[in-house]
Order: structure tokens, then sequence, then C-alpha cells
């Protein structure tokens, strides 16, 4: 495990001195998305609670042709309930995300109009939960950490001069880590010396699926900035050790790209 | 072509990872009265702490109670078998609830009532009664002694108005914390009272935590220690707490605490128990419930504490005379004696 979490560390160093080596065009995004959430918390409950998401995303871009590079950060509040058998339980879901993503043109599938690109990235998701029906449980936390095969195929479908651009991307995980509470837990704390310490005995697992995926529609403004409109999927799946955690988001981005190079 | 066979490929991907639903099981969520029984027989087996020490045949009882269902049961019947299934358990720890009951093994009913604050209020800390927080005290009249009534765990204790009272009765020859009928909450606050009673870090208890599904499976002994408080403390005197049936849960937890410590003397009956720290769960039919997980041990690592600590001495009150607290009586004599 220690192996595996080294070459992890020097791989994403490696990546990150090389993506900030060199200057190239790049966009400062800001950015809200409403959606529509699930997801199941099997440790304590058997059943899907769904509902509504707002996310606040910031992000940085640099594009070429060549290649293409992002980092962003995200955090989404929303409100999940389950009805089933008029029980009317409900569960808040503060998120917070870490993406980070290198791309790189593929020549032989692409071409003036058309580029292709594949890459790799980084995801990492915080979850915190709370479910007030759970009692001694109505605290969730749990992290999901990705590393993800990028790709996205683009098409320029500029008529005239305005630029405007249509993208679909996609996210899957190849190594798939989660850090979820231990066998039995529950969130009242332990208390030695002057810290608390919630005996949850939260576990590194390597294991479960990410995917995530989004058609995206960007206009280049007369400025040079750009105004984008993104569909976006997200899901994955963490089994940790004991129980799974199923997640899936439907969003609707709305966002504006600053160029500032 | 090409355009084409883009947009083809980008409507393929779209649609196959747009929909969440074939990506995981299958929710689960039933009405079915044999899929919820299972599923609650299920989760207390693998979980719940206590077998052993309570001599619980949890097979048995699945084929008791499992014979009393049937095809259609009205929901109220079902809450009523799965409610007194968890009852076997004789744990106020392990509940089920829905929208329309809680059920509750009410372990302080088995015990004597031993406490009736009108008679503090009235015949011993008549005119001189503070409420600071959660806090209700007094000098007892007639002896130089502080009586502090300490009814839930719930709330978060202010530290300063732990300050205020123990400045208060700084110059007293020793004080009495009454936690009779106080059935817990929160776990923080025991450190912060017993901290101010102790000039040295203290083991006072240790803990295990069910992590298998074997039914002994348990993980490691966790310590739990009593660290002296920086605030104002009461040393070298003698503090008298006062427990009984209805003592439970952070209570009991709170009692076992003071086996560890020397100044510290238990008077009353035996605590109700909720020695076990508990897990809250859902059903497939959404009704929710929760079950110990934990065990907690005396500092021999001896596991007792869920059916009750014992006090050093036992004392009752005598429902025929209401205007004496013979616990509280005794409690005087204790501090004046030492």
């Amino acid at each position: 495990m220690r192996s595996l979490f080294r070459t992890i560390t020097i791989c994403v160093a490696f990546f990150l001195g090389a993506t900030f080596s060199y200057a190239q065009p790049a966009y400062i995004e800001i950015g809200v998305a409403p959606g529509l959430s699930f997801f199941r918390d099997k440790a304590t409950s058997p059943l899907f609670y769904r509902g509504n998401t707002l996310s606040f995303i910031g992000a940085w871009h640099s594009t070429k042709n060549s290649n293409e590079k992002l980092a962003s950060i995200s955090f989404t509040w929303g409100k999940h309930t389950n009805n089933y058998n008029n029980t009317h339980n409900s569960a808040k879901l503060y998120n917070l995300e870490f993406t980070f993503s290198k791309l790189y043109l593929l020549n032989k599938f692409s071409s003036e109009k058309w580029k292709t690109k594949i890459g790799a990235g980084i995801l990492s998701t915080l979850n915190i939960r709370e479910n007030k029906a759970l009692m001694n449980n109505s605290l969730g936390v749990e992290n999901i950490s990705n590393i993800v095969l990028s790709t996205k195929i683009s098409k320029d479908i500029s008529r005239l001069s305005s630029g405007k651009e249509l993208a679909f991307l996609f996210n899957v995980g190849i190594v798939n880590l989660n850090y979820r509470p231990g066998y039995a837990y529950n969130y009242l704390p332990s208390i030695e010396d002057c810290y608390i310490r919630s005996m949850t005995n939260h576990h590194l697992s390597i294991n479960g699926f990410r995917l995530n995926s989004g058609v995206q529609y960007s206009k280049m403004l007369s400025n040079r900035n750009i105004l984008r409109i993104s569909y976006l999927f997200d899901a994955y799946n963490a089994p940790g050790k004991h129980e799974p955690f199923n997640y899936a988001k439907h969003s609707l981005k709305f966002s504006l790209l600053f160029n500032y190079k | 072509m090409r355009k084409r066979v883009f947009y083809i490929l980008i409507i393929q991907l779209f649609s196959l990872t747009s929909c969440h639903k074939w990506l995981f099981e299958k929710d689960i969520a039933s009405k079915d009265p044999f899929i919820n029984f299972n599923y609650l027989w299920d989760e207390v087996d693998k979980k719940y702490a206590y077998f052993e020490l309570k001599q619980v045949n949890w097979d048995s009882v699945k084929t008791v109670y499992h014979s009393k269902l049937y095809a259609g049961i009205e929901e109220d019947t079902l809450f009523t078998i799965l409610g007194d299934m968890l009852n076997e358990l004789r744990d106020d720890h392990t509940n089920l609830l829905s929208p329309f009951n809680t059920s509750r093994y009410n372990i302080f009913l088995k015990g004597d009532d031993n406490f009736e604050y009108r008679v503090i209020q009235k015949y011993y800390i008549k005119n001189n009664e503070y409420a600071t927080g959660v806090f209700k005290h007094g000098f007892i009249n007639g002896f130089n002694i502080g009586y502090i009534r300490y009814g839930s765990f719930v709330e978060s204790i202010n530290n300063n108005d732990l300050d205020f009272i123990l400045e208060r009765y700084k110059n007293t020859k020793g004080i009495i914390i009454d936690l009779r009928e106080n059935s817990g909450g929160n776990f923080v606050n025991i450190p912060k009272i017993l901290g101010r009673f102790t000039d040295k870090k203290t083991l006072v208890m240790y803990n295990r935590t069910r992590s298998g599904t074997g039914r002994n499976d348990f993980g490691p002994y966790e310590p739990f220690y009593i660290s002296p408080s920086k605030r104002i403390q009461y040393l070298n005197k003698p503090v008298i707490v006062l427990i009984d049936r209805g003592s439970y849960s952070a209570s009991t937890f709170f009692a076992l605490a003071t086996k560890a410590m020397d100044n510290i003397t238990l008077v009353g009956d035996k605590t109700g128990g909720g020695g076990g720290l508990p897990n809250g769960g859902q059903l497939p039919n959404g009704w929710t419930y929760r079950l110990s997980i934990t065990q907690s041990y005396d500092l021999n690592k001896i596991n007792y504490a869920e059916n009750g600590v014992e006090p050093d001495f036992y004392a009752k009150l005598n429902w025929f005379n209401l205007t004496q607290d013979q616990i509280v009586d005794f409690s005087i004599n204790l501090i004046i004696k030492k």
C-alpha cells in the first residue's frame, strides 16, 4: 500500500510540474451548476435518497492545440429525501471536490475541425452527509479519490468567424480509492487527552468505479472570454471494506471563462 | 460520414453513462414483512455487542418472532413484533422507530423510583436554588455542602457554568452531584465534568467495538482517559454522585468512570445500564433502528456496565416520608464523616 502511494505521489508531482512549467493561453472559469443527485450508503440504509443540489465551481484552464489542462474546485450543497412508506427522512449533503486533468491531442483522430484528446486526471471528492433519522449515525463522511483516464472529443461548429465548440467529455476511473467507515461505527466521539476522535475506524480501500461524463457547448465572446453550458454526469460506487456507497449526479453547469493570457 | 460517427458516438456514450440505475445494485425498498424482519434480525446479528453478557439466544429469538409473521400483516402489528424482538435484548439503546411509534424496553421501570426533585427543592436547598445552564444547584440547608442537580447529558455543558458553580462551592466540605433519572445524552460532557475532580490524567475505562460477523468479533480495547481540567477544579474533598435505575447511557459511563477516581463515591441504586454506544440504520420499509455496537469495560477489563454500575453504597428513597430524601441524607453523613 505504501509503495502504491509513493508511486501515485511521484506521478502526481511529475504531472503537476510538467503542467505549470510553461505558459500557454489560460482561462479562469466561474460557474454554477444546479443538479439532481442520488445516493445510498448501505452501511446505514438500503434505500436511495434523492435530491436537488447546487454546485459552485472555480477552475483554471489552459488550452492549446496540442494539449489541454484543467484544475478545478467545486462545492456542492444538496438536500436529499426518501419518503418511502411515508417515512419522510431527509439528508443534507455537503461535497467538496478537486479535479486535475491533462489531455493530449491525438493527431491520428483529429483534423482542423475535429479534435480528439486523451490523457489522465485526478478526482477527489469529500462528502459530508447528515441524516438525523439515523440517530447516532446521523453523520456520514467519506472520501472518494480516483485516477481517471480522460477523453475529450470536440468539434468546432463555428459558422463564419464566431468560435463555437461542442465537446463530449468522458472520464473513467482506473485507480479507485475510497476512505469509508469501519464495520460498525457511530459518530459519538471518544475522548483521549484533549482531543475528540470519532469512533468510525475509517479504512482506505482500492475498489469500485467512477464514471464522469459530459457534453459542453462553448461560445467564444468578442472579448475572447467564453460562455459555456454543460450537462455533466458523475457516478461512483465505493464498496469500501464492508458496505458500498453509491452516488450519481446529473447537473447543468453555466459558466464563464475569463481569458487572462 | 465522420460527422455522423461523431454524433452517434456522443449519443451512445451519453445514454450509457447518463442513467445511474443500471450502475448500482437494485433499490431494495420493500414493505414485505419477511424482508424487513430478516433485514433487522441480520443487522442485529452482525453488529450487536452484548449477546453473551445478556445470555440472549438470538437464533431462538428469530424462530419465535418469525413464526408470528404472515403475508398482509398490518404495519402496527409488524412494528409490535419487531419491537418486541428487539426488547428481548433488554437494552434501551436498541430501538425501532416508525412514523407512528418508537419501541423501548424501559429499563428504569424494572427498578425502584428513587427520585423526587420537589423534596430536594422544598427541604434541602430551599431559598437558595440557582439555575446555571443545564445545572440546578444550591447549598444544603444547615450543612456546608453543595448540591448539584444534573438532569440530562443532552445539552453540551458550558465550561463557564461549571466555573461559576465550583467557585460558588469552593469552600464547602463536599459536593453532591445528582444523576438520578438522568437518562444520558452527549458523551463529551463526561470528561468536562470529571476533569474538574482530578489533578492527573486518569485511565477510567475501555471500550471495544464489534468488528465482524462473529458474535464475539471485537476490535481492540480502546482506553478512555479523563484529563485534569485547566479551569476551576474541586480537589481533595469528597464528591458524592447519586445514581439510580433511571441513570442510563452517559450516566452509566460517568458512574463507571468514577470507579477509577478515589475522591468520588457512588450512592443510590445500580444504574440502568446503556454501556454500549449505539449504531443507527434504516430498514427496507423506511423505518429506522439503532442498536448497541460497543462494549464498555472497567479497568480490570470486566464487562458489566451494560447491566448497570453498582453504587458504592446502596440507599433508597422512602416514599412514605416525602420530607426527606434518604439518599441525600446518607450522602451528607458520608461527607461529614470524611
